[in-house]
């Protein structure tokens, strides 16, 4: 340490503020001479697992990596093995998916939120995000009877039925949400500390910002308008009205308000979802005469498909297939080729975090140390994801 | 695929595929596949979604598969557009494409650890996704079997 | 004198209030943020054990010395800088009639034996063998920066008002006209300021800055020693508040009749104000993220200095008009 102005820092895996990931940092007083991420302390082979797996069993396993954003994963998958099937889900089915996958995505960025606060040591806006994730997590408990990881849509359709109140509690958590969003407004996100923290910092310009590929709300709060809903619309989203929320500065404020603008949208979606859904089965038809008539009547009347054992011997005719979803953190890209086997030959699942691990080296050149965490919580990295 | 995008895509490719609905194939040649990135990047297709590798074993060849599309361009942004090339299994070299893109530096290197393919001109970074000791036959090759226990249904 | 310094404002008094303080932080940080907070340790009371329970786990602790760091330096710095913090008091008078020594220059006493305690948390950081250590104590070194002259010359503000560096002079000053506060405030705001600098509250909490540098200079520290390297900020700005209360805030008036009765009693009243500024202080735990250290370098030389500065301005007048 005798001649060395400059200081490596290992903001390893033991640390508050890295998560999984070990970030690498040389900094010569305050300001970032070099930084460079390293990734893969969390990666548990998904795709090689998927190979020695059935299709319908690689549903719980592509929901493992993203526990917050758990539905429109499983939607994404579901929709490329709906392609190389040949078969469309019914209208209901429809609507009830990206019912789930937009509850999915208030929760999913409210955990965004939470932790960008307690990296910058509001810990009032962390406690308040994650408790008021939970009227979310209780409605999504409500539709499909698990908290967190739902395994609720399958190839044809989905699992249960919408209860008998679902609509009147959801209505009491949406106006509940609106509320919360004006309480954040003065606390957190135009709090004068917060604005002097995040304005300014992490600025992805436009150019740049395709150029390197990085995707979600950090793409739109740099100002391009993709959102996979608009642009390649799956499921019911051509019938929906909504916005995609865009910001022109593309720092790392712009990145906060990006994500509050969606969650207010999701809010407007679910509404008109409520409104519009149409009567009609949950199952596709022809899938549900190859079950018993004995399992048939049951899920009639109990509006809960039970998995039949009919789907683990799924043979998938040969060919490939991908399709992408728009995820809470971004494009979730899935490509699967199958030859003619229940186990697919390749798998191959390309998720938004892993797509924005580039923006760390553009985004923090020039910075301070102190800009990290600041950085790190409003592209809201999620190291499982990443690393699948 | 709206007819204006096939009638760009038709005049500087002849050999563009349609797959499905607003998937476009294109197989290149691997030494050719610098020159036709450049081509097509030029024409609007700006970051890369995709690379993946895919190995047969018994034709003794990898594939790799580039997805790109474009982020800038609105109507370019609806087509998904592959790139699949095809290496020899035994040496599987492809020059990197991170000078055209630099949007698939990490794809690439998760590409290059997990199934062992060598990207030239990718600056050597050390492993991505596997420990630093690894040794062995690349994971995501067919002959690389994972230790299973019990029974799967 | 030395009931002063060991009971009453000193160490049993200090022991007690910051027992009840910090329980008081989280609890009301707790109800800020809808949870319970400390719940279990006395529960029909909400919890207010707590403190006294963390108090028993630090002190039986391992105590690990790391094996790279000074070890005389390691264990010393902590325990000096506590004392430190809490020798002030023996300055500050809690009655016209009891103090530990009455002096002329008491009010600057209190201040400059405040001033050396950033040293103590620059050995704290140097002595142990780790880079976030080191990186956080340089933090304090800079944050000392900011605050010293605001605070100086805000206090110098309220000096030339009362034409004295004595704080029992002061109190008695503000007995027969108006309160520090209401005749200077700018000083007030001032002082403030450095104040929550000085003591690491939020929104200055930038030497222990969590998700940046672990706990900073702290991190190497363990049971008793960490305890008091936790506990030395919060005697700080028990001194500190003691302080404002008689400077800003009319000291022990009007209760300072009640001195015929125990000439201990109109300190009661001072501790009573000190409460309420500290329980100010600690709320803002709740509602501030913390700044970055140039953001805070520049608040201390752009705002601070300039509001002080126009406080001695305003101090003048208000002497030159024969207010007082």
């Amino acid at each position: 340490m005798s001649e060395e102005r400059t200081i490596e820092l290992l903001i390893g895996p033991q640390h508050p503020g890295s998560g999984h990931m070990r970030l690498t940092a040389e900094v010569d007083g305050d300001l970032i001479l070099k930084f460079e991420p390293n990734i893969g302390y969390v990666h548990r082979a998904v795709e090689k697992i998927a190979e020695t797996k059935t299709y319908v069993q690689i549903i719980p396993l592509v929901e493992r990596p993203a526990l917050p954003d758990t539905a429109n994963h499983n939607l994404g998958y579901v929709l490329a093995l709906e392609k190389l099937l040949g078969i469309e889900a019914p209208p209901r089915a429809q609507y009830l998916r990206t019912l789930l996958a937009e509850i999915n995505r208030i929760h999913s960025h409210l955990y965004g939120i939470g932790i960008h606060g307690i990296f910058l040591g509001s810990s009032t806006m962390f406690m308040w995000a994650f408790a008021d994730r939970e009227p979310f997590i209780e409605l999504a408990q409500q539709l499909t009877g698990a908290r967190m990881t739902y395994s609720y849509i399958i190839p044809g359709g989905v699992r249960r039925n919408l209860p008998q109140d679902f609509k009147v509690n959801a209505l009491k958590a949406l106006n509940y949400m609106e509320r919360r969003l004006k309480d954040y407004d003065k606390i957190f996100v135009h709090n004068p500390v917060t604005v002097a923290r995040l304005s300014g910092i992490g600025v992805i310009k436009k150019s740049d910002a395709a150029k390197i590929g990085i995707v979600g709300p950090n793409l739109r709060a740099s100002g391009i308008p993709y959102d996979v809903r608009k642009i390649e619309p799956y499921c019911v989203y051509p019938d929906l009205d909504f916005d995609v929320v865009t910001r022109e500065e593309g720092d790392s404020h712009a990145r906060l308000l990006a994500r509050i603008g969606e969650i207010e949208q999701s809010i407007k979606i679910i509404r008109q979802i409520l409104d519009k859904i149409p009567e009609g089965p949950i199952f596709l038809e022809s899938y549900l005469k190859l079950v018993s008539p004995k399992m048939r009547d049951e899920a009639e009347k109990t509006g809960i498909m039970k998995f039949p054992a009919l789907f683990s011997a799924l043979r998938v005719p040969k060919g490939e297939a991908s399709s992408r979803v728009e995820g809470g953190r971004g494009e979730v890209f899935y490509y699967i080729i199958s030859d003619g086997s229940p186990q697919p030959y390749r798998f191959r699942m390309v998720t938004p975090s892993f797509r924005n691990v580039i923006a760390f080296k553009y985004a923090l050149r020039g910075h301070r140390l102190a800009d990290i965490p600041a950085v790190y919580g409003s592209l809201d990295y999620f190291p499982p994801e990443a690393d699948r | 695929m709206s007819s204006d995008i096939s009638a760009r895509l038709k005049t500087l490719a002849a050999n563009i595929v349609v797959a499905a609905l607003n998937r476009l194939l294109i197989t290149v040649e691997a030494p050719k596949i610098v020159k036709a990135a450049q081509k097509l990047r030029d024409m609007g297709f700006d970051h890369v979604k995709s690379v993946t590798g895919i190995d047969y074993p018994e034709e003794n060849r990898i594939d790799v598969s580039y997805h790109v599309s474009s982020f800038e361009d609105l109507e370019l942004a609806k087509v998904i557009l592959e790139i699949k090339t095809s290496l020899s299994r035994l040496e599987p070299k492809l020059h990197s494409l991170i000078e055209v893109w630099p949007s698939a530096e990490y794809l690439e290197r998760e590409t290059s650890d997990l199934l062992g393919v060598t990207f030239e001109g990718q600056p050597a970074l050390g492993k991505l996704m596997l420990p630093e000791s690894f040794v062995g036959v690349p994971p995501l090759r067919k002959d690389f079997k994972i230790k299973t226990e019990g029974i799967d249904i | 004198m030395v009931f002063v310094p060991l009971i009453f404002p000193g160490l049993l008094t200090v022991t007690i209030v910051i027992v009840v303080l910090i329980w008081f932080e989280r609890k009301l940080t707790a109800k800020v943020q809808l949870r319970y907070g400390p719940l279990y340790v006395l529960k029909p009371l909400g919890g207010a054990l707590q403190m006294v329970a963390d108090l028993i786990k630090f002190t039986f602790a391992e105590l690990i010395v790391p094996k790279g760091s000074d070890k005389k330096a390691f264990i010393l710095a902590p325990i000096l800088l506590f004392t430190l913090s809490l020798l002030p008091v023996i300055a500050i008078p809690v009655s016209s009639k009891y103090a530990a020594f009455f002096s002329d220059l008491s009010l600057l006493i209190v201040l400059s034996l405040l001033t050396l305690t950033p040293i103590f948390v620059l050995l704290l950081g140097w002595a142990s063998d780790n880079k976030f250590s080191f990186i956080g104590s340089l933090r304090e070194g800079f944050m000392m920066m900011a605050y010293e002259i605001p605070m100086f010359i805000s206090i110098l503000a309220m000096a030339v008002t009362y034409d004295s560096l004595d704080l029992k002079h002061i109190v008695e000053t503000q007995s027969s006209s108006l309160w520090g506060l209401i005749l200077n405030p700018l000083a007030a705001i001032a002082f403030f300021g450095a104040m929550l600098m000085t003591t690491a509250r939020y929104p200055f909490d930038i030497t222990e800055a969590e998700s940046e540098i672990v706990i900073g200079p702290y991190t190497e520290y363990s049971s008793v020693i960490f305890g008091l390297c936790l506990g030395a900020s919060y005697v700080k700005l028990y001194v500190l508040s003691l302080f404002f209360a008689e400077v800003f805030l009319g000291g022990w008036n009007p209760f300072g009749g009640l001195e015929s009765l125990h000439p201990i009693l109109p300190g009661v009243a001072v501790l009573a104000k000190g409460v309420i500024i500290m329980g100010l202080c600690v709320f803002m735990r709740s509602v501030y993220p913390r700044y970055r250290i140039d953001q805070a370098l520049r608040l201390g030389w752009h705002k601070l200095l300039v509001l002080s500065i126009v406080s001695v301005v305003l101090s003048l007048g208000i002497v030159g008009l024969g207010v007082l």
